[in-house]
């Protein structure tokens, strides 16, 4: 039987499992060196500095700070409420930024996409707080927002926009659309067009060509940028911060003042793990739901090989 | 009445730019027939195909398919099916969802969408292949799921861009065998784009010829070899010598001067041809015989030899006459092909009827 070459995230474990003999891995690992030792440097190191802290009180192991995270409900309202804006935040960001990317691989002129794509990316060379600064002056009390709605006279007081937690999914999807952007952008720009115009030729009108043929093959695209700008939410914190006016905690800003404010560290850190676990859970379920679906594929297709 | 052609360009132009992809070009082809656009690459045959399909918009002109004008009609609501190059197979599909994609999209019952796909999947000989996807099948598998997946929608026309080119070569002749065979048994008009000559005479009624974006000549591929109209479909189409002569005299014994020697011609060709005006006499080598001695009959002429290759079936004899014109003959008499050699003289002779004149 041979090996199914279907092209998918699950696919490299494959490849890289049937090359090379015990050294193989080794080896082959080496343009990631560079990367590998700034990660553990900058990463694992501090968080293995960190865990301890976490796991004693007054100098003995104990987990009495995870059972008192565990038990108090304030702890499990912020969490939940980092991963729910996190969530919607990350599914707006999807639904604005596919049609952008779709513009700029598939309808702009190739001549103009490239002014198209600095668009996209001019708002990174910005600071992320003065981006979200100017979101104060829109949704502010006195912002232009609130403004032109007096002015129209369609409203008698100014209406509270800000400090809200829809303020902070406003700023989130404001930051990270070009993440989401480029990363989808990325993956449909391989998209070979021919493969759209054999839809067309089938009989398939526009619509149905995109939802059978365009998007099932960028569906890589939009669980990468997904992870990403998740990821990038849940740990985001001077747009909440600012934002969400101190009311609105997530997890961020909980950790920082853990370290920063009360100076518990004990306490900052065993928040720190426990967002660390969540997100591994999370992605770990997500991959193990998509490998199985993939995997359900490959048996179907290598049964009849 | 006079049957209306299924397919009739009419007149048809596109550019990109300042290119002048396709020009003028005018085309009729009959219901069933196996119809070849060949030319070299660049010269607008994958652009007609292309407008034919509806992937592009001719700037001038017209397209009708069956009769009615399909210049307006999108690519997904023409009668017609392609077989790309790439094959362009949907590689998120497996072979059977590939070959049902377009009977769906006409909403056909389940049942009949799987009994259509099992049919033209076994008319290509794919039985069996139908829960594997397109990467786990060889170059010549994929071809023919792109073939059974446009077949299965039944299009009055199905339109091939070079389909077989990457294919390796023997493969490509077994193909073509199967193709001409596919052709008739589905009774289904093929136009066929390529830029192999001897594919479009192993497999076509009718070959345009096509150079620049221009149709230059439009018949059968024996017509067009036998008779070509003008010096690019005499080189493009087989192998042909090109002497330069001068018009000496017109009918009723239409005669040529080839460096001074006059030699008599079947026809001056089309057009009307002024006295002294320049033209060039195509000879096919194969039409070449060579003698030791002079040859009876007025078309002969004097040469010396300057190689000979033994190609297998067939061997050619390099020749140049006086004058400096190169001429290469094919032949098959191996006992002749032994007894010259280079530098030796022998005279070229040929039947007057297989000569013709195209301008220069």
């Amino acid at each position: 039987m041979t090996m199914p070459a279907v092209t998918s995230v699950i696919d490299y474990e494959a490849v890289a499992s049937s090359r090379g003999g015990r050294l193989g891995p080794l080896r082959e690992v080496w343009p990631l060196w560079p990367g590998l030792v700034l990660l553990v440097l900058a990463f694992a190191l501090p968080l293995l500095l960190i865990f301890p802290e976490s796991v004693s009180v007054k100098g003995r192991l104990s987990t009495a700070i995870y059972r008192s995270i565990a038990r108090d409900s304030y702890y499990w309202s912020v969490i939940g409420r980092s991963f729910w804006l996190s969530l919607v935040s990350t599914l707006i960001c999807l639904c604005l930024a596919y049609p952008v990317a779709y513009y700029l691989v598939r309808v702009v002129r190739p001549s103009r996409a490239r002014f198209a794509y600095m668009i996209v990316i001019a708002p990174l060379f910005t600071s992320a707080v003065i981006r979200a600064m100017a979101w104060l002056t829109i949704l502010g009390r006195r912002g232009i927002v609130n403004d032109a709605l007096a002015y129209l006279g369609l409203i008698a007081e100014p209406l509270r926009m800000l400090y809200t937690e829809e303020a902070v999914v406003v700023g989130l999807v404001y930051i990270m659309i070009p993440f989401m952007v480029l990363t989808i952008a990325a993956v449909l720009e391989n998209v070979d067009g021919t493969l759209e115009e054999a839809s067309r030729d089938l009989g398939a009108s526009p619509w149905v060509t995109f939802w059978r043929v365009t998007f099932p093959l960028s569906v890589p695209g939009v669980l990468a940028g997904c992870f990403l700008v998740f990821a990038l939410c849940l740990s985001s914190y001077v747009t909440p911060a600012l934002l969400g006016g101190g009311r609105h905690k997530v997890i961020a800003m909980l950790i920082f003042e853990q370290f920063m404010r009360t100076f518990n560290w004990p306490l900052g850190a065993a928040l720190a793990c426990v967002l660390l676990i969540a997100t591994l859970l999370i992605v770990w379920g997500y991959n193990r739901a998509l490998s199985r679906r993939f995997t359900t594929r490959h048996r179907v297709a290598g049964a009849a090989a | 009445m006079p049957e209306i052609p299924l397919i009739k360009v009419d007149r048809v132009s596109k550019r990109y730019g300042p290119v002048e992809a396709v020009q003028g070009v005018s085309l009729d082809v009959e219901r069933g027939a196996f119809v070849s656009l060949l030319g070299p690459s660049g010269c607008g045959k994958s652009t007609i195909l292309r407008m034919i399909a509806g992937f592009e918009r001719p700037d001038g002109g017209r397209i009708y398919i069956d009769g009615s004008d399909v210049v307006d009609v999108p690519a997904h609501r023409r009668p017609v099916n392609m077989v790309f190059q790439s094959y362009a197979l949907f590689p998120h599909l497996t072979v059977f969802d590939n070959v049902a994609f377009g009977l769906r999209r006409k909403r056909l019952a389940r049942e009949v969408v799987k009994e259509q796909s099992r049919h033209f999947l076994g008319l290509v000989g794919l039985e069996g292949m139908e829960a594997r996807y397109p990467s786990q099948l060889s170059g010549g598998q994929q071809q023919r799921v792109a073939l059974a997946r446009a077949l299965a929608n039944r299009p009055k026309v199905l339109l091939l861009d070079e389909p077989l080119g990457a294919l390796d070569l023997k493969l490509r002749k077994r193909m073509q065998v199967e193709l001409k065979q596919l052709q008739r048994e589905v009774g289904i008009t093929f136009i066929y784009v390529t830029h192999d000559q001897d594919e479009a005479l192993a497999l076509s009624d009718q070959i345009a010829v096509m150079n620049r974006g221009e149709l230059l000549q439009y018949g059968p591929g024996r017509e067009l070899y036998d008779s070509p109209a003008s010096e690019f479909v005499a080189n493009f189409l087989g192998e042909a010598n090109l002497l330069p002569c001068r018009i000496l005299q017109q009918n009723p014994s239409p005669a040529v001067d080839i460096g001074g020697t006059a030699i008599a011609v079947a026809s001056l060709g089309d057009g009307a041809r002024e006295v002294g005006a320049a033209a060039l006499l195509v000879l096919r080598p194969e039409d070449l015989a060579i003698s030791r001695e002079p040859p009876l009959g007025p078309c002969r002429l004097p040469a010396q030899i300057e190689d000979k290759v033994f190609l297998g079936a067939s061997f050619l004899i390099y020749l140049r006459l006086d004058g400096d014109i190169p001429l290469t003959a094919r032949g098959s008499d191996r006992a002749f092909f032994d007894s010259v050699d280079a530098g030796g003289k022998v005279w070229v002779g040929w039947q007057a009827e297989r000569a013709r004149l195209v301008a220069p």
